[in-house]
């Protein structure tokens, strides 16, 4: 947690935490949007129902994995952000180039298979648009985690700390993915019984 | 810097992982049958909250 170890004051902490916020947003959206291209690039129109349904049935598979009733491994590179940022760079500079790193999503290990369903959902969407707020959604969550651990503590040294804490209740961040997952199969579910596409 | 076995920082961790989901999921499942596009990105920052992301 390298991040809010070196936040310092409260001024600097929460310049720190947006430069880093705005930084996971950009490439986020970059990321979104250039999916959303590519889905409408390989994506004929005709069979964009059949997309979002596949993107269900991902999104099925995926929730029972977390459970443990299916057995896959994810698509992912074994890497995690340069933690040595932190102490080669300016501390704005390397939340900005940990942002940019994060916001990528899949150039860092993947806790969970759920980003992968949120990934196809925005290819089917074949919208540039709603893909890159599919990504930009997907990251506030994940960068919402620091501010509101900064919410919950008089201090900012003990941000570390209580996100340490959450991060060791890896079961109780699998349901909340399952819980995700199962929001997006019945979204999906309505999208397809309005006839309505992405 | 507080232990994290500290209890108070404990039941901080325990409730900081549904602090933020709780109120998405509701506002996903109630906007679903109306506005499922909103529904869709309600789901994808619980999914992103339950990412173990922080560098």
């Amino acid at each position: 947690v390298p991040l809010v170890k070196g936040l310092g004051g409260r001024a600097r902490g929460t310049v720190t935490l947006a430069i880093y916020t705005v930084a996971g947003a950009t490439s986020s959206l970059l990321l979104g949007a250039t999916l959303g291209v590519l889905g409408h690039t390989f994506i004929p129109q005709r069979v964009s129902a059949m997309a979002l349904l596949a993107t269900a049935i991902a999104a099925a598979a995926a929730a029972g994995r977390e459970l443990g009733l299916l057995e896959f491994p994810l698509p992912q590179l074994q890497r995690q952000t340069m933690m040595h940022w932190g102490r080669v760079f300016d501390p704005f500079l390397a939340a900005l180039l940990w942002g940019l790193d994060l916001g990528l999503l899949f150039t860092t290990r993947v806790a969970f298979a759920g980003v992968w369903v949120v990934a196809l959902m925005a290819l089917a969407s074949r919208e540039a648009g709603f893909g890159a707020l599919l990504l930009l959604s997907l990251w506030f969550g994940r960068a919402m985690q620091v501010w509101v651990a900064a919410a919950f503590v008089a201090e900012s040294g003990q941000i570390p700390t209580l996100l340490s804490g959450v991060y060791r209740r890896h079961a109780g961040l699998q349901r909340v993915n399952v819980f995700g997952l199962a929001g997006t199969i019945g979204a999906v579910a309505s999208l397809l019984a309005q006839g309505t596409h992405l | 810097v507080e232990p994290v076995t500290s209890p108070r920082l404990a039941s901080r961790s325990s409730l900081l992982v549904w602090i933020v989901p709780t109120p998405l999921l509701a506002i996903g499942a109630l906007l679903f049958p109306v506005e499922a596009h909103v529904s869709l990105l309600a789901f994808a920052a619980i999914i992103g909250w339950s990412q173990l992301a922080s560098p």
